[in-house]
């Protein structure tokens, strides 16, 4: 076991090491680079570039690039919000993180108890109308749902004030009112892990359900109630439950649309910055956090597999 | 002791025939008509089916419908037009598609209208302003020809239009010709225009031969016809995803076909290639590869089908893996049967069920990926302006237009749900395993 977590570890870090320097050499290479830079002060900007590296082998400007972000943990300067760019991720991470949290653990439970249920009452009306709802949410791109949902919850309704989640200093004011207007994108966001985590839990659970091993259950004498908990759940669950741990690393991201639509000042909404922008330093340290953050939850997800059911070991070698 | 009987008193039964296989009685059910018999058991795939089959039929011939051409012919008179609510007669009854908007303003904004605009007074706020439910196209019509000023009481500047020398023949033509009057107040010509009260919509008849002025699904703030551009946009989406999938299935099963039935070095090499190219977030590929060669419609299945192959290449692969060491596969090799032709006639067919299963399921997800980034105004096709963008447009004026964010939506929606539920019950069609389970 430690020889595999040691290799898939060892692995990770060559790829993300090669993507990199693939995103690396192609920014580099985007033929608006330089024009980029020229707003600055050229004294400032001689600092910057020697700072890079400017004009020497983009090889090497990697590993300068490499050395900084080793050495001081620097992910250089972006240069239209005039920042460090570490300061500006250890700023926006905290806000996609807390936005996406709450209704990741709230809609765990959920799910997987509207997924239960409905692979218990397989084909009754229960699981028609919660198969109705899942495939309702998962069919509706959550841009729809979110801004139908301001329109009737803001202007219909007027039940809260403004469709977008308060700043900072809104917030100080009326910590009440400030939480009021975040919870739009939390139920967005709810229903969406709720209506994924449905599908799975309803699909491998009828699954399971059906095998011979839960016929036996039953013969030896358990209950439904029994054989369900003790033998059909904890079967099912083993799929589920590696991609919830793997989700846990996706919650740094953040969702783009989500902040776009309730305009949460989040790690999604700075990539969009960086993007319309051109702020390629920026953009660099943000396509760089986002690989590492698929990366490690894709490990995570192969190694959680191997802890809950040690039969199995993802991506190991044939034997 | 054998009695010997005489040769000829025996008699062949079917001499002069030849006896073939008989044809079945019953029709024979292959795979797929197997597959389309539990398919139609399926009504609500059916149904599914059938909307999107609408769906796509009107994103061919839905802009066709709409005459009306003034946002390309002259932006000047189609600005005027800008954010119209639905209108349609036939449809008159439905409350969305009377033409009717609501408006809040001063009491004196409303009082020197002529009677008809003003359906209704809604309610009054703390202020003192009214909301009033008026005939939006009656009002625009009145608003460019002869709204008065509530301070001064004289004609508002609205009311006036510029026309030049040319457009000012045009309407004097159109005048003698037809016997009618739009120009309500002349004028001297100065500087090459004349500044005139014309009667707007009686211009746009005569001049621009627009009938009616109507939009059945309303207009947008450049005043185009959202019914026309909403099919365009459609049109464009269904595109790349017919073309994405398309090239993701063929490249998929190629690579995978071969890296599975090969194996060994291919197999190796390419799973290092799909391991580093599953790695980059699409994100990234999207973002970097606009920037390089900025928004065409090629970028973004360029961008699209970097990555996209990946999982049905994979898939593609072990079944390749399953199947490659059967016994039928062993005697085809043993009958003189190459390469090519075993993965293609004996394996593929084989795989073709599970590859089917998660290959339908795959194109639904590519309109949604392009939706969403339209929305987040990453995807910009410049002139056609995709559904995803459309709908963004419409959040920006959803408290007084929200008809410009309801249509794009409702569409989006029946195309997601729909085909999704189309997928389903293929998949399910398709799945061997459900053979036999009558559900």
């Amino acid at each position: 076991m430690r020889n595999y977590v040691l290799k898939r570890i060892a692995l990770i870090f060559v790829t993300a090491f090669i993507i990199i320097f693939l995103v690396f050499v192609f920014i580099k290479k985007l033929p608006q680079y330089h024009a980029a830079v020229l707003g600055v002060y050229p004294e400032i900007r001689i600092i910057l570039e020697e700072q890079e590296g400017y004009g020497k082998p983009i090889v090497e400007q990697f590993f300068i690039w490499i050395q900084n972000l080793v050495k001081e943990g620097g992910l250089g300067r972006s240069l239209k919000l005039k920042r460090d760019i570490t300061d500006i991720l250890a700023e926006k991470i905290p806000v996609s993180f807390r936005l996406n949290v709450f209704p990741y653990f709230a809609g765990i439970p959920v799910g997987i108890g509207l997924g239960i249920w409905a692979a218990l009452k397989k084909n009754k009306l229960t699981d028609h109308i919660i198969s109705t709802g899942v495939i309702f949410f998962i069919s509706v791109p959550s841009f729809v749902i979110g801004t139908m949902m301001q329109y009737y919850v803001v202007y219909i309704w007027k039940l809260i004030d403004t469709p977008f989640v308060f700043s900072e200093t809104d917030f100080a004011a009326n910590n009440l009112l400030g939480i009021a207007s975040y919870l739009m994108p939390m139920l967005v966001l709810f229903f969406g892990t709720v209506a994924s985590l449905t599908r799975v839990m309803r699909a491998e659970l009828t699954e399971v359900l059906t095998s011979e091993f839960m016929l036996l259950a039953r013969t030896k004498g358990l209950t439904q109630r029994q054989s369900t908990v003790r033998h059909a759940l904890r079967n099912g669950l083993v799929p589920i439950a590696p991609s919830l741990i793997g989700g846990l690393v996706s919650l740094l991201s953040g969702s783009l649309i989500i902040e776009r639509i309730f305009r949460v000042p989040g790690i999604g909404g700075i990539y969009l910055d960086a993007f319309n922008n051109f702020d390629y330093s920026l953009l660099m340290a943000l396509i760089m956090f986002y690989t590492i953050i698929g990366l490690s939850a894709t490990l995570i997800v192969d190694l959680s597999y191997g802890v809950i059911d040690p039969r199995i070991r993802m991506g190991a070698g044939k034997r | 002791m054998s009695q010997i009987i005489d040769k000829n008193k025996f008699k062949l039964v079917q001499h002069e025939q030849t006896i073939l296989d008989e044809s079945f009685q019953t029709r024979a059910i292959g795979y797929y008509m197997d597959a389309w018999l539990r398919f139609k058991k399926n009504k609500a795939s059916v149904v599914a089916a059938v909307i999107l089959l609408f769906l796509i039929i009107m994103s061919i011939i839905g802009p066709l419908f709409v005459s009306y051409e003034l946002d390309e012919i002259n932006a000047k008179w189609s600005s005027r037009l800008s954010n119209m609510p639905p209108r349609n007669e036939v449809l008159d009854f439905m409350p969305g598609f009377s033409g009717q908007q609501e408006m809040t303003g001063y009491i004196q904004n409303f009082s020197n209208l002529p009677d008809g605009i003003v359906l209704g007074i809604q309610n009054v706020n703390e202020i003192g302003q009214v909301t009033v439910l008026v005939d939006y196209y009656a009002y625009i019509d009145h608003h460019f020809s002869a709204e008065i000023d509530p301070v001064t009481q004289e004609f508002a500047a609205t009311s006036y239009t510029n026309l030049t020398i040319d457009e000012y023949n045009t309407v004097r033509a159109a005048e003698l010709e037809n016997d009618v009057i739009i120009i309500l107040e002349d004028a001297e010509e100065n500087a090459g225009f004349y500044k005139v009260r014309i009667q707007y919509f009686e211009f746009l008849k005569y001049v621009y031969d627009m009938d009616d002025v109507n939009f059945l699904f309303g207009s947008d703030g450049s005043g185009r016809d959202l019914f026309e551009t909403l099919w365009e946009g459609a049109r464009i989406s269904l595109l790349i995803a017919f073309t994405v999938a398309a090239i993701n299935i063929i490249v998929g099963i190629t690579v995978g076909s071969i890296s599975g039935y090969y194996g060994g070095t291919i197999d190796l090499v390419m799973e290092r290639i799909s391991e580093i190219l599953a790695g980059l977030p699409f994100l990234a590929i999207l973002t970097l590869l606009l920037l390089r060669f900025g928004n065409a419609i090629w970028v973004v299945i360029l961008a699209f089908t970097m990555t996209g192959w990946l999982g049905i290449s994979s898939l593609t692969r072990s079944q390749f893996y399953r199947y490659k060491n059967r016994e039928y596969v062993l005697a085809a090799r043993t009958l003189g049967a190459g390469d090519r032709r075993i993965m293609y006639r004996h394996i593929f067919p084989s795989a073709m069920g599970t590859i089917i299963t998660s290959v339908v399921l795959y194109i639904p997800a590519v309109i949604f990926t392009e939706a969403t980034f339209s929305f987040l105004g990453i995807i910009n096709y410049g002139e056609t302006i995709s559904v995803g963008r459309l709908m963004s447009n419409g959040q920006l004026v959803m408290k007084d237009s929200f008809y410009q964010l309801l249509f794009p939506a409702i569409f989006i929606s029946l195309l997601m749900l729909s085909f999704n539920l189309f997928g389903n019950g293929l998949r399910d069609a398709f799945n061997p395993s459900l053979r036999g389970a009558d559900e």
